[in-house]
């Protein structure tokens, strides 16, 4: 193992370039632009921002490509390669969506400058999430993440639905880190640590005199150990709104304005998944077989209320925040199964479906719908608005059915792909032959809700005039290589197990000599 | 679970609590209750003692408060740093000068901004 001295800041360059810039950047901002409210100032600050984070990738590529690994700030920190793709990842999603946002600022007249780099600060503690090796140093990104998130659910200050769904988030998520606090206290006064590796050593440990039947004359308080464990995984799966822990999040998404749900859906969810993935795989690993049958349970709920809960939806963001609790199931279904083939499935499952909620997003922002006889656009909100699109646009709209396939697994498209390597890592373990079928008939309902909207698309004869009309060319770019993505997808899947496998085993490279 | 050296923390919550309970009963019972015109006059905030909840105010007094609390904590966490400081390493030294710096910009930002100007 490598440790770096406190002095020596070299292998975390990249986070501490992109803070020290954004502080920066908010005095000069600060002193430049005073109270002066213009959209200009909103895209100059965009523009440099883009350009930070993308200094910070081109850091974090150099950090990949010298396979830079090692512990530094008292083992606060780890760096390691798993972590530094995923953090080049999290910030290309997030140039994205910038970018999709730029028309939909100019729309709604956001002119405040701060909600840039506020924007720049949730990245950043992005960043810190996946290289965090202490449960206490991940609370405190994670906090760092959630105020900014807060901030962002009220970007518009009149919107009535925006102040309404930015304080139900606002108590429930501070509800759900207490909780987690409460729990890093109980693990804390088990075994004197909340480090990640010191947790793994301990808990392996604990498994050893589970099976040699010492553990009840050693040691009497393993339940608390794992009772304040899976308190700190309450707000794991309640970020990713696993679904016991769902309800806030049809609320808060239908209720935010839709470029921050795009970037809820998009970077916060991907950052969050993979956090929990790196939890239950590398760090609590002889937890994840503890825990199981909650885990299974979760993911029942999670496959039946998201993909029945969207069949009765009819506001598209509605349905698509229950169609992701459903997602989230599968994701959930290949990690529980411990494999080495489940843990590369539902990376792949996350991969392709943040991909999809990019293509998804992209089109949502960019449909604008003229009501007959009223001249004013108004945004797209229910199915039925979507009516007649695929005769104005026939081309992304066909772009946007490949995609809602692929969503719904459908073979040609990579989702189908995703969907069956989670279900054959699921087939390897014979107790969860119950879940596959639970699995398999949410797939089969989700299909139901999917056509639907493609229907709406090209099917029903309308005379409305309905087309994209904030369609600009950085949507359509963004559109059409991930769906190019997505279909091509089928050409490349013979490698892409070798490929995931090398990606995961990235984070072992911090065991190595 | 909890050893000995919880005993200082039981013996201490459960001294706060007594004497909490002691000075809440004296102050109904010994402290003067009259109603003298020190008693009724406005706050500095410009809010009467005895009114309704319902009113409109100014959210410029609760900002400042805010702020202010900002600063407070900055104290509590400066002074043990400056007791400690002979027996603690440049670490320590820094990551003080580190968030004061952090805490300084944010100064800047709500200066610039106005938050501080009374209208």
């Amino acid at each position: 193992m490598y440790y770096y001295d406190i002095y020596d800041l070299s292998i975390i360059t990249p986070e501490i370039f992109l803070f020290c810039s954004l502080l920066l950047l908010l005095i000069c901002g600060s002193l430049n632009f005073r109270n002066n409210k213009s959209l200009e100032n909103v895209y100059l600050t965009s523009k440099i921002l883009i350009t930070l984070l993308v200094g910070t990738i081109v850091l974090l590529l150099n950090n990949l490509e010298n396979r830079v690994k090692g512990f530094i700030f008292y083992d606060l920190f780890a760096i390691e390669n798993f972590s530094t793709l995923a953090k080049i990842f999290v910030l290309l999603l997030t140039i994205s969506t910038m970018c999709s946002a730029k028309l939909y600022a100019k729309q709604n007249n956001l002119k405040e400058y701060e909600y840039v780099i506020v924007l720049g600060l949730i990245s950043g503690g992005l960043l810190i999430i996946l290289s965090a090796h202490d449960f206490m140093a991940l609370y405190l990104a994670i906090e760092l993440v959630s105020f900014g998130l807060y901030m962002l659910a009220v970007i518009k200050k009149k919107s009535i639905y925006g102040a309404e769904a930015g304080m139900k988030y606002f108590i429930i998520g501070a509800f759900a880190g207490g909780i987690y606090a409460y729990g890093a206290s109980l693990v804390y006064i088990q075994t004197g640590t909340t480090n990640f590796y010191s947790l793994q050593y301990y808990l392996y440990q604990q498994k050893l005199l589970w099976h040699t039947n010492t553990l009840n004359f050693l040691n009497h308080n393993y339940d608390l150990l794992l009772f304040g464990l899976s308190l700190m995984l309450v707000l794991l799966v309640f970020k990713i709104a696993a679904a016991p822990f769902h309800v806030w999040s049809p609320d808060v998404y239908e209720g935010v304005p839709l470029i921050v749900t795009t970037y809820y859906a998009v970077v916060v969810k991907f950052t969050f998944l993979i956090l929990l993935i790196k939890v239950l795989y590398f760090v609590l690993f002889d937890f994840l077989y503890v825990i199981k049958s909650a885990l299974i349970l979760m993911t029942v709920l999670s496959l039946l209320i998201g993909s029945i809960g969207a069949c009765t939806q009819d506001r598209i963001k509605r349905l698509f925040t229950y169609s992701s609790i459903s997602h989230i199931g599968y994701i959930l279904l290949g990690a529980l199964t411990g494999s080495e083939l489940g843990l590369s499935a539902a990376l792949l499952y996350i991969f392709i479906y943040t991909l999809s909620n990019i293509v998804l997003f992209n089109f949502l922002l960019s449909t604008d719908h003229y009501e007959y006889n009223n001249d004013t656009p108004t945004r797209v909100a229910t199915i039925s608005n979507l009516i007649g699109v695929g005769k104005a646009n026939p081309f992304v709209s066909t772009l946007f059915a490949f995609n809602l396939l692929s969503f719904a697994g459908i073979p040609p498209f990579a989702g189908f792909f995703a969907k069956i390597l989670i279900f054959t890592a699921a087939l390897q373990d014979e107790t969860l032959f119950p879940l596959l079928l639970v699995a398999i008939i949410s797939s089969l309902i989700s299909c139901f809700y999917y056509l639907k909207i493609i229907k709406a698309l090209f099917f029903v004869a309308t005379t409305a005039l309905t087309s994209l009309i904030s369609l600009d060319r950085t949507k359509e770019i963004t559109i059409f290589w991930s769906v190019l993505f997505l279909v091509c997808f089928a050409f490349t899947v013979d490698n892409t197990l070798a490929i995931l496998e090398r990606i995961w085993l990235g984070y072992f490279d911090l065991f190595k000599k | 679970m909890f050893d000995k050296e919880f005993i200082p923390f039981a013996i201490f919550f459960i001294i706060c609590f007594i004497l909490a309970i002691i000075l809440a009963v004296l102050a109904y019972s010994v402290a003067p209750a009259e109603e003298d015109l020190e008693k009724l006059s406005s706050y500095e905030c410009g809010f009467d003692p005895f009114e309704i909840a319902r009113i409109k105010f100014d959210i410029h007094f609760y900002l400042i408060a805010i702020l202010f609390i900002v600063f407070d904590l900055e104290i509590i966490f400066l002074f043990p740093w400056c007791a400690a400081n002979n027996i603690s390493s440049y670490e320590n030294f820094w990551s003080i000068l580190i968030f004061l710096l952090v805490l300084t910009i944010g100064f800047v930002y709500e200066w610039t901004k106005g938050a501080l100007t009374w209208k």
